[in-house]
């Protein structure tokens, strides 16, 4: 993903107060505030951000099976094999918010993939399937939900 | 009341979580992925909102500083242009980026590793 240009920066920013009012029909039938789709479509880029990175990651891991250090590439593997099960984990609790559409905050849906993602991460740019400015923004969002050293 | 910002790229991990901490409720999001287009429905609603404050005063203004005839006109005018923004921006449909369809083909087309 590219990195987030400085004007939308500054839009984004005097966008602050913004708010969603209303209330929209999803694709489940059910009528949700704005907010809360907004919310569900936030924590849906995020894990799809994640999901690509994962998917080019493991091309790249699969690809070098016959070249890197077999010990190298378990380690790998064991971050990959997590962080599949986290963002499969992530994404079913995503639907099961779409589709109860009450409570279950984003920190509900990140939980189940964050420890993984920071082991993925660097992985990830070390893999060369994120640029280092993707990673460091992946990282800034799930501090913001989980502070380095806190419970996920 | 919850409020959405995208967090800035910019911005490092301390001032993130210092605006977190700061603001209970805040909700932030990742920058929207290149080429897709913030929601609309928070824009539509956010921009009727501000039609709703600045039309009168817009219209009032443009009829007291003018002369008459061109106030009274362009009056008019602005007043059919914000009535126009505001029928168009009713019926754009709020809608979600991503259904639950969306999100489940997404999760089924992850790989496993092979190797």
């Amino acid at each position: 993903m590219r990195g987030l240009r400085a004007v939308l920066v500054a839009i984004a920013l005097g966008a602050l107060i913004a708010c969603g009012t209303g209330t929209v029909t999803t694709s489940t039938g059910q009528v949700v505030p704005v907010v809360t789709v907004q919310i569900q479509d936030s924590a849906a880029d995020v894990l799809k951000l994640l999901d690509d990175a994962y998917k080019s990651a493991v091309a790249t891991h699969d690809a070098a099976a016959l070249t890197e250090d077999p010990v190298v590439h378990a380690k790998h593997r064991a971050i990959l094999l997590a962080t599949y099960t986290g963002l499969r984990s992530s994404w079913d609790a995503l639907i099961a918010w779409k589709a109860a559409s009450t409570g279950a905050p984003p920190t509900n849906v990140l939980s189940s993939v964050v420890t993984a993602a920071r082991d993925f991460v660097p992985l990830a740019v070390e893999l060369k399937a994120i640029p280092q400015a993707t990673a460091d923004t992946i990282t800034k969002y799930l501090n913001a939900f989980f502070p380095p050293g806190g419970a996920p | 009341m919850s409020t959405t910002v995208q967090v800035p790229a910019g911005l490092t991990a301390a001032q993130v979580q210092a605006i977190a901490t700061a603001n209970p409720g805040l909700i932030l999001a990742l920058p929207m992925p290149a080429g897709v287009d913030a929601p609309k429905d928070v824009h539509r609603e956010r921009i009727l909102g501000w039609l709703d404050t600045l039309e009168q005063p817009v219209e009032a203004g443009v009829a007291l500083i003018l002369p008459p005839p061109v106030g009274l006109f362009l009056s008019g005018i602005t007043k059919l242009a914000i009535g126009a923004w505001r029928t168009k921006l009713n019926g754009t449909p709020a809608q979600e980026r991503w259904t639950a369809a969306q999100m489940a083909a997404e999760r089924d087309s992850l790989p496993v590793p092979k190797t």
